[in-house]
């Protein structure tokens, strides 16, 4: 593998993706043991390890950036189809690249209601999007004198999460059960729920140390600290949200009260605003799993 | 009766002894059950072959040279090397071979017991002596813990652990649309059974793996053995009765007070299951087994 200089080395690509054109700059970042951490900054961070064994990939970024990604891969590793694909869970930004990269021969491995999400799915139900391998519990690669393991956390961020350890490396890739440093979305809808998303964030707690590097699904290359932050957050959030549900108070009368305004300069950020995140915790408190967060308006 | 043909593939192997309980050295018997599913009989385990859309799926990599022949054989009828492979458990006779397939590009997968396994320098309190690691070319790729499937074009492949049976790291797959199930040497057909106590099996644990193989099953399943002809789901039901008759009896025995040695001089299991023959262990020998596992305290 080429040397990578952190930081500096960006790798330009233009493409059409989702029908529309677009631009996607990777910039990689050399992890320890040989793992590398791509982030675009649109959909979640991906990393590899490759080697004589074959690339192993975990998530494959957006629809139909398959040849970006292949290519962001080739340009540092110089091939770009990976052996496997593990996907941390269902969602679109994470597994868009799965039936380029099955068209290729690359084996997708994910948890069992992954494949079940997307089969059911309205725009990656073909067969190439379909995760070929599929496990309940975990599952564990050895290969480039690494040992990977990825392992399901239950209704998390969705029901079909997977925690990926790079145990040699001492790298964690989070999924999206964690979003560092900004509010996470929490796709209650989709299987997700608060205490199990509380739960995932907590193993993760007690697989790293202080110096693992761990990967959010979104966000900056973060530390156990960014994960115990996350949590903080999120509890005392909750803690704050939950008595007002349990007064009767409607959600447009929660949102207006503005209770999270302590944690809205920090944790704000487009996607999941302060508003949608007291919509996930007030239908969470609720016991509503059908209405989307995602329905809030920001603003 | 299960519909088949078989047909014999000899290759040239200079080998060591001809008439080994592992079978031929010098060749494959080929049973094909279907178009795309083949029961390779020859030296080491039964290995079963399932051709998909998305690649050919084997169990079991048997031992050299027929591990060799097994790949040139899927090369040569499907076109290519085997996509994946699991090991049933953890013998030579079903494992060694994992490097011919390692080095073709298969993704070897197996329990994560049986990695373990062989992946450390042990000691062999059976042979009372150190065993070496085997190298990383024979180690499996890919480990799980519970249970994973494989999703093939139309064939679902279910490959699950059967905890504590033949022994600590079993795997049996079941094909749902080519209707197999390999047990590995959980069922042998026709054999004396070795339960490996040494390396994490039981005697309950092999009855209850027994009765979810025949659960699984229907009356039109395939049922590959470890070792031995095809079989039915009755053939399991039939093996499973036997195995716990000799528990009962063992069980009996051991409440008499009847040791170990008296147990086996007597040969209690040979009249259970006369026709069942003699290879790596007879029926004295498993009555000792069945003697020192039964007999362990909770």
């Amino acid at each position: 593998m080429k040397t990578l200089i952190i930081g500096a080395s960006m790798l330009v690509f233009a493409a059409s993706v989702h029908a529309q054109q677009r631009e996607l700059t990777f910039e990689p970042t050399e992890l320890r043991g040989g793992v590398v951490m791509l982030s675009t900054g649109a959909g979640g961070n991906i990393a590899y390890l490759d080697g004589a064994d074959g690339i192993l990939l975990v998530d494959d970024l957006l629809g139909g950036t398959g040849p970006l990604v292949e290519a962001a891969i080739a340009d540092i590793a110089g091939e770009g189809v990976p052996r496997f694909i593990l996907n941390t869970h269902y969602h679109g930004d994470h597994t868009g690249s799965n039936d380029h990269f099955h068209a290729e021969g690359s084996t997708i491995v994910a948890h069992h209601n992954i494949r079940t999400r997307l089969a059911s799915s309205d725009d990656q139900s073909e067969y190439g999007f379909l995760p070929i391998m599929t496990f309940g519990a975990d599952i564990h690669f050895h290969m480039n004198g690494e040992t990977i393991r990825a392992f399901h956390v239950p209704a998390a961020h969705t029901d079909g999460d997977a925690i990926v350890y790079f145990e040699g490396a001492d790298v964690l890739h989070m999924g999206d059960t964690l979003f560092s440093g900004i509010f996470p979305y929490i796709d209650v809808a989709g299987g997700g729920s608060v205490d199990g998303y509380l739960e995932a964030m907590e193993i993760g707690l007690q697989i790293a140390r202080p110096d693992t590097q761990v990967i959010p699904g979104h966000g900056p290359l973060s530390t156990r600290e960014d994960i115990q932050a996350a949590i903080e957050m999120l509890v005392a959030s909750r803690a704050i949200i939950m008595p007002m549900v349990e007064n009767g108070m409607t959600l447009e009368e929660v949102i207006a009260a503005d209770p999270l305004a302590e944690f809205h300069d920090d944790w704000n950020w487009g996607f999941i605003c302060t508003p949608r995140m007291v919509a996930t915790l007030y239908f969470d408190a609720a016991g509503d799993t059908g209405t989307s967060p995602l329905a809030t308006r920001c603003n | 009766m299960l519909a088949s043909t078989a047909f014999i593939i000899a290759f040239a192997f200079q080998g060591i002894a001809a008439d080994s309980p592992l079978g031929a050295e010098d060749a494959l018997v080929v049973t094909e059950i279907s178009e795309t599913v083949l029961m390779v009989e020859g030296f080491g385990g039964n290995a079963t072959v399932i051709s998909t859309m998305d690649g050919v799926f084997l169990v079991d990599s048997m031992m050299q040279p027929a591990s060799e022949a097994l790949n040139a054989l899927i090369v040569e009828r499907f076109g290519a090397s085997p996509r994946a492979m699991i090991n049933t458990h953890h013998h030579s006779d079903h494992s060694i071979g994992n490097d011919v397939f390692n080095a073709s590009g298969t993704l070897t997968i197996a329990h994560t017991f049986l990695r373990h396994r062989i992946a450390y320098r042990r000691y062999s309190d059976l042979s009372e002596r150190w065993v070496e690691p085997r190298p990383v070319e024979r180690l499996p790729v890919t480990t799980y813990e519970d249970e994973m499937s494989l999703f093939w074009g139309a064939e679902t492949i279910r490959i699950y652990h059967p905890e504590a049976a033949h022994t600590g790291g079993d795997s049996v797959a079941h094909a749902s649309l080519a209707n197999v199930i390999a047990t590995g040497d959980i069922f042998v057909h026709g054999v004396w059974p070795i339960i490996d106590f040494y390396a994490g099996g039981s005697v309950d644990g092999t009855i209850a793996a027994l009765a979810e193989i025949y659960e699984l099953a229907d009356d039109e399943t395939v049922i590959i053995p470890g070792h031995g002809p095809l079989a039915t789901r009755a053939d399991v039901l039939a093996y499973r009765e036997k195995l716990l008759e000799m528990r009962g009896v063992t069980l009996a025995a051991i409440a008499e007070g009847i040791s170990r040695e008296a147990f086996v001089e007597s040969d209690p299991f040979l009249i259970i299951a006369p026709e069942w023959q003699p290879w790596f262990v007879d029926s004295g020998w498993l009555a000792g087994e069945f003697h020192d596992n039964l007999g362990v305290e909770d």
